[in-house]
């Protein structure tokens, strides 16, 4: 199935656009996604430490499965800040 | 009350303060986050922040709802800006309004630290000589 996927920040800026499209086999995992796009995009390789996915806006859980016509987003780590 | 927003332009303290505002409320704190001139020895120049700003908003309205539902207070605020920010202005805000001031400081605390490890806002320092997305997922 072809999906796409939204970066923001500094995955956006490494990958020098603001969403990618991939074909990936149904039944793809948020954690096989992330490997995924490890593999097929080398700006990405090695990016994704600490990298959220959220499905429809929402953070999703590594072993959710994702649809095609789910809103796929990588979320980077937030802007958090010392207490 | 639950009023939030992801937003590019300045933010008013004082227009939160009015919304928070009821006469049954005994207390009102705000806190407001100020981008700071520096950051791990570095002249900071200023900050940009960028959001998802669909999934923020969703996010920022969970963070309000649970602060009703746990804390006995009546009004909530929840801003953030995005866009470039020079030193010294207002990133976020955050308001709470209740009948006492315990509750009233304790889920201000608590929605602030939320919104700083949940919502999908990112924020890039630029110094003298470089610039750098700052993260720490939590």
């Amino acid at each position: 199935m072809n999906i796409s996927v939204r970066l923001f920040a500094s995955l956006k800026e490494k990958a020098g656009t603001s969403v990618i499209s991939l074909t990936v086999p149904t039944g793809t995992s948020v954690e096989q996604l992330l490997s995924i796009i490890q593999s097929e995009n080398m700006e990405l390789k090695g990016a994704t430490q600490g990298v959220l996915v959220a499905i429809n806006q929402e953070y999703a859980s590594s072993d959710t499965i994702i649809m095609e016509s789910d809103e796929l987003a990588l979320i980077p780590p937030v802007s958090g800040g010392q207490t | 009350m639950i009023d939030v927003k992801i937003t590019k332009e300045p933010l008013v303290l004082e227009d939160a303060i009015n919304l928070i505002q009821s006469e049954e409320n005994g207390a009102e704190i705000s806190f407001s986050g100020v981008v700071r001139n520096n950051n791990l020895g570095r002249k900071v120049l200023f900050l940009e922040y960028e959001a998802y700003p669909d999934m923020a908003e969703k996010v920022l309205q969970k963070i309000g709802e649970d602060a009703c539902k746990d804390y006995d207070i009546s009004n909530i605020v929840l801003w953030h800006r995005t866009g470039h920010l020079e030193i010294s202005e207002v990133s976020m805000v955050i308001a709470v309004g209740a009948p006492h001031r315990a509750a009233a400081f304790e889920a201000c605390r608590d929605a602030v630290e939320k919104v700083k490890a949940l919502a999908p806002v990112w924020k890039r320092e630029v110094w003298e000589g470089g610039k750098e997305w700052i993260g720490q997922q939590v």
